[in-house]
């Protein structure tokens, strides 16, 4: 791996491990994604002994590079703890989908159909600890998500760190 | 850069903003149009991501809710108010200042502290406002950000 690329992988991974802890999994992207942006830039300026002010290209690539490890990361970490425990959110709250489905005011093939699916997700997790189409869904729902928050966190941190170097 | 420029940059983040909250309120609309309720499992998963959800904390309307907390919508609602100001003041961006960024995440981590101390009950005012401070201000970084870029400028305060 490019050296230059080091301090968003070490970033990334360390919030998709944060992003696994169930009390911090709410506010992944609201907090622990930027976060992890902002760090990546301050250590790359830190090991690199930089005076120079952060470029806009350099805050977005490290921004969506730590989004996007993130989001590999929790989805393996994610993908692993199922196997090994056979359960999930998903086999948790399957009661409570169903109930939602059978409220929807749609064609009752389609709801069925949902509640099929569903259903066969939760099977496959609590058979085997895994499911294609769970782990397919939450790599996307990661992907799209953290790489949209690392980006703004990136670009954010770049002007907070710029700003910091104006003033001391 | 030209005015023209400046608003079409503000347009495409207003816009991206206007469909970020309409997902939001995607349950609540679904009471007016029950067919798009299909997608509501989903898209609520897909907020699970960035907010805890707790039932609690959201707004709920007859059984339909937010998908995020008083304090993420104050956030987005922050976010696009301040990007609806930019096309009347559009220095506004000039005043984005980290003084501000750290008073605002500041009083977001005195309210959380306050409310788990039971020092006051969880307030949706206090929070929603809280978030918006932030969204406010963050939106402003962002779009410093953007525009500086656009306009080739190394720092704009410069």
């Amino acid at each position: 791996m490019n050296k230059k690329y080091i301090s968003p992988f070490v970033s990334g991974f360390a919030a998709g491990v944060l992003q696994i802890v169930p009390l911090l999994k709410g506010f992944a992207c609201c907090l622990v994604i930027p976060a992890a942006a902002y760090f990546s830039l301050l250590l790359d300026k830190k090991a690199n002994k930089s005076e120079e002010n952060i470029s806009f290209k350099k805050a977005a690539v490290f921004g969506i590079l730590t989004g996007l490890t993130a989001a590999i990361f929790a989805t393996v970490f994610e993908v692993i703890i199922t196997l090994i425990t056979k359960n999930n959110d998903i086999v948790f709250a399957l009661p409570e989908l169903n109930k939602m489905f059978s409220g929807m005011p749609v064609d009752p093939k389609i709801k069925q159909e949902l509640i099929n699916i569903m259903g066969n997700i939760a099977k496959e997790i609590k058979t085997h600890g895994f499911s294609l189409f769970y782990t397919i869904s939450i790599l996307f729902n990661n992907l799209f998500v953290n790489i949209i928050f690392g980006f703004i966190g990136g670009v954010i941190s770049m002007q907070i760190l710029n700003k910091r170097k104006d003033i001391s | 850069m030209n005015i023209n420029k400046f608003n079409y940059l503000n347009l495409i983040l207003f816009i991206l903003l206007t469909i970020w909250i309409f997902l939001i309120y995607f349950d609540l609309l679904s009471k007016y149009i029950p067919f798009i309720s299909i997608f509501s499992p989903a898209i609520k998963n897909l907020f699970s991501l960035l907010c805890h959800q707790e039932s609690n904390k959201v707004f709920t309307l007859d059984n339909h809710s937010t998908f995020v907390c008083f304090r993420c919508l104050g956030l987005y609602w922050g976010a696009l108010f301040t990007s609806s100001l930019l096309f009347a003041f559009r220095n506004l961006y000039i005043q984005a200042n980290k003084t501000i960024f750290f008073i605002s995440l500041i009083l977001i981590a005195l309210d959380v502290v306050l409310v788990k101390l039971n020092v006051y009950n969880y307030n949706i005012y206090i929070t929603f406002l809280t978030g918006f401070l932030l969204g406010f201000i963050c939106f402003l970084y962002l779009y410093k950000s953007i525009f500086e870029q656009l306009s080739n400028k190394k720092n704009i305060d410069e």
